[in-house]
């Protein structure tokens, strides 16, 4: 299981790697984050939606509510544009976490 | 043993949430969340009281939700200023245009006034040492100890509703003030304008002081997030 504290530093990309595959909703993003994690990101449900309200906030994300088929009124969010632009940019900041772990593991560590 | 009802477990539910300050909208998604669960959980074999307090457990406690929901975000404290200019620029236009003297804004008792509420009430209620903890820990920009954030924030909060009850006092003298004059017109504006001037030190300490001060010391850590 990971730490609370990657969980929550990696809340953010992960909803956002989610959404730039299409919108979506609350319960559907938990589920899938849960179901690609293995169960290994778990996420307290409720908290995920402060977070995707303050990526509402900065642009992020564009959210409507729309009758779903189950009859309810459910409120979908996407990706926008500048919301894609920081997913490249927070990508690119994992990807160099990722890399230089790598790097230092496989020996770098001693030059 | 009455039999479970989904919808008025629900209703309560829905009630606690709204009891605990999360709004409607916010309740409205919540709830959609926690009738997928249920619907899931159910689909799953699960019986329905089962299935629900479940999903309420996956979801999180109303408590807990309605603190993380109500959470004020970082405000800039330099919108907050701009805000405070512009409303201060207004009352004063509006003074000017009414002939009264824009200055009266300058004036120092009113300000003194609720300035000295809140300390008095502050130092009554907490001591001089907590309540010179809570400005300092504010001005030194050190985050405090977890166990004393809280403290420290009912601290500002208190200060935050004492500078209001400055504002709320300065507004009463002056509404007995025109009370008394009502046949002399000549005084009533500038008694008017004592009740704005009282107000707006009131905002200005109650929100640029006490509520930034609040933030700053609540402000969330830099692993804070999804988990609970």
């Amino acid at each position: 299981m990971a730490s609370r504290n990657l969980v929550a530093a990696s809340a953010i990309p992960i909803l956002m790697a989610v959404l730039a595959h299409g919108e979506s909703y609350g319960y559907a993003i938990i589920q899938r984050v849960r179901t690609l994690s293995d169960g290994e990101l778990d996420w307290t449900e409720g908290m995920l939606y402060p977070v995707l309200h303050r990526l509402e906030k900065k642009g992020w994300v564009k959210a409507d509510w729309r009758q779903s088929d189950t009859g309810r009124e459910r409120k979908y969010y996407a990706l926008s544009a500048t919301g894609r632009k920081a997913l490249k940019k927070e990508h690119a900041e994992w990807e160099r976490v990722h890399l230089t772990l790598q790097a230092l593991l496989a020996g770098g560590a001693r030059g | 043993m009455a039999e479970f009802s989904l919808e008025t477990a629900i209703g309560t539910w829905r009630r606690d949430l709204q009891s605990e300050g999360v709004n409607a909208e916010a309740r409205r998604e919540l709830e959609d969340h926690l009738r997928s669960s249920v619907e899931r959980a159910i689909d799953a074999g699960e019986q329905v009281e089962q299935a629900f307090a479940r999903a309420c457990v996956l979801l999180g406690e109303p408590v807990v939700l309605g603190e993380e929901f109500t959470k004020k975000t970082n405000m800039n404290p330099w919108s907050k200023l701009v805000g405070i200019v512009v409303a201060v620029a207004a009352i004063w236009l509006v003074l000017f245009l009414e002939g009264l003297h824009a200055e009266m804004l300058l004036q120092w008792p009113p300000l003194l006034l609720v300035l000295g509420l809140c300390a008095g009430g502050l130092v009554a209620s907490h001591g001089p040492k907590r309540a010179w903890r809570a400005l300092s820990v504010a001005l030194g920009g050190r985050r405090p100890p977890l166990g004393e954030i809280a403290e420290l924030r009912e601290v500002c909060r208190r200060g935050h509703r004492l500078a209001y009850a400055g504002g709320v006092l300065q507004a009463i003298f002056g509404a007995i003030g025109i009370c008394s004059h009502l046949d002399q017109p000549s005084l009533i504006g500038p008694w008017i304008g004592d009740i704005l001037i009282g107000l707006v030190h009131a905002v200005v300490v109650a929100e640029l002081g006490f509520a930034t001060m609040e933030r700053w010391i609540a402000r969330p850590a830099p692993d804070a997030g999804v988990v609970a």
